[in-house]
């Protein structure tokens, strides 16, 4: 059952049209999808050379990588292709989210474009040494063992040996290696620590932590973007300060695609961001108080409603849930 | 310790947000009109301003736009009123949010999180 937005609750200002001009995209744009698409093809292509002893075909990625820093420069859409809630990602979506959201910290941080290319690529291709870990426990559900999690280590070392050597790009092998170490010298594989790891290899490594909080994994459920921020900015998982910074300002405290629940109890999701008051996004409203889909979704400028905000966020998994509860609800009513 | 100044002529509201502030380790200062806030600015230099929007002496978008002038201090107006017409002025003059009362400290405290990241 869908219901009709209602225009006036504490929204007045919310009618059709008043404020549309803050942000100009709801849905990915066909050019975004489309870089999406090649940057995952390229992924999987490159397993596959890996995985047949062949040359990867590095020139190919670097176009890629040039339309991917130019895409996001232009607009939102591949950011809200990499941070789609909806969905579980493969490994070589998974290698796309992460080239998209580190580029785009890369260039929040004024990195030289030269530095965003290498940011990019190596996001791409950081794990392709995949291909040498058992298919078993790519694919395995529940926690992983000590031993498991000791073959994971390996990766990196995988990755910057077959990246190792290639001609003109040089830099890529020793970035791969160091994306899971961390500032205060907590990470793997050796332990590096603050200036020993590579500035594009930081930039990463948060990209990699972002990315896998927001989707499921096998042995836990997604957090929130909020709540990954928050655990981000609390230093729990050893990343400069500036790194944190710069995560927050390029993807705002309650990211694109987040759920959140408002302080008029609805339920919607946030469509783009203010920079000035990152606490106060725009949102599409999607669901009512008693969890039932609006037929026609107001859009929400919080900034320009302050007696709306955001109450919390919640993952998508939950959104779910409460839809659920809500509709049984629902039908126990009409049985009673 | 990030450093809070409460605005408002109504000590119940200065005492309850105190409190919370408190509890939350920040430093709170006080003050119960426009001027002796603009006092408070100048000598003890906080990272953020709660501010009442109607008060004696000088009222609360006044003294916004005085802060404004001369320092870059997060504003976060507190108020009763409910018309937008006020919300918009204190977002022109560059308050960065604006909650209204009773406050709800859930909501206050993301604030303080965002702001004391910015500054830290």
């Amino acid at each position: 059952m869908t219901h009709e937005s209602n225009e006036d609750a504490g929204a007045p200002q919310t009618s059709e049209g008043s404020h549309l001009e803050d942000f100009n995209q709801e849905e990915p744009s066909e050019t975004a999808r489309h870089v999406y698409r090649e940057a995952i093809n390229f992924v999987l292509a490159s397993l596959h050379q890996a995985e047949a002893g062949q040359t990867i075909d590095i020139c190919g990625g670097l176009q890629l990588v040039n339309k991917i820093n130019k895409s996001l420069k232009e607009d939102v859409g591949l950011v809200m292709l990499a941070t789609d809630r909806t969905q579980e990602f493969s490994i070589s979506q998974r290698s796309a989210n992460v080239s998209i959201i580190a580029c785009s910290i890369a260039q929040t941080l004024v990195m030289p474009e030269s530095t965003v290319i290498r940011v990019t690529l190596a996001g791409l291709l950081r794990d392709i040494g995949i291909v040498r870990t058992p298919t078993k426990l790519l694919y395995k559900q529940g926690a992983f063992s000590d031993s498991e999690k000791a073959s994971f280590r390996q990766i990196p070392i995988y990755s910057a040996e077959i990246l190792d050597g290639i001609s003109g790009f040089e830099w890529l092998s020793p970035v791969v290696r160091q994306v899971y170490e961390r500032e205060d010298g907590t990470g793997y594989p050796f332990g590096l620590a603050g200036k020993q790891i590579a500035e594009e290899a930081k930039v990463l490594g948060i990209a990699i932590v972002w990315e896998a909080f927001l989707h499921r994994r096998s042995d836990r459920d997604a957090l929130t973007g909020h709540h990954a921020v928050e655990h981000l900015a609390s230093q729990a998982d050893g990343f400069p300060d500036r790194i944190v910074k710069a995560l927050i300002d390029t993807f705002s405290v309650y990211p694109l695609n987040e759920y959140v629940v408002l302080n008029t109890h609805e339920v919607g999701k946030v469509i783009a961001t203010n920079a000035g008051n990152p606490l106060r996004p725009i949102v599409k409203v999607l669901y009512s108080p008693d969890g039932e889909r609006y037929l026609k979704p107001r859009i929400v400028n919080l900034i320009r409603n302050f007696q709306i905000y955001i109450r919390r966020a919640i993952t998508w998994r939950e959104l779910s849930t409460a839809l659920e509860e809500a509709a049984k609800d629902e039908e126990s009513d009409q049985v009673a | 310790m990030f450093k809070v100044l409460v605005v408002d002529d109504d000590p119940a509201v200065v005492g309850l947000l105190k409190a919370f502030l408190e509890k939350k380790n920040c430093q709170v200062l006080t003050a119960y009109d426009g001027v002796e806030a603009l006092q408070r600015v100048q000598e003890n230099n906080p990272q953020l301003v709660l501010l009442d929007v109607y008060m004696p002496k000088k009222d609360g978008l006044e003294v916004l736009k005085e802060i404004k002038q001369y320092k870059n201090i997060s504003v976060v107006m507190i108020t009763a009123a409910t018309g937008q017409a006020v919300w918009q002025e204190a977002l022109a003059r560059g308050a960065l949010d604006y909650i209204t009362k009773p406050c709800d400290l859930s909501y206050l405290e993301k604030i303080l999180w965002w702001i004391s990241k910015q500054t830290a």
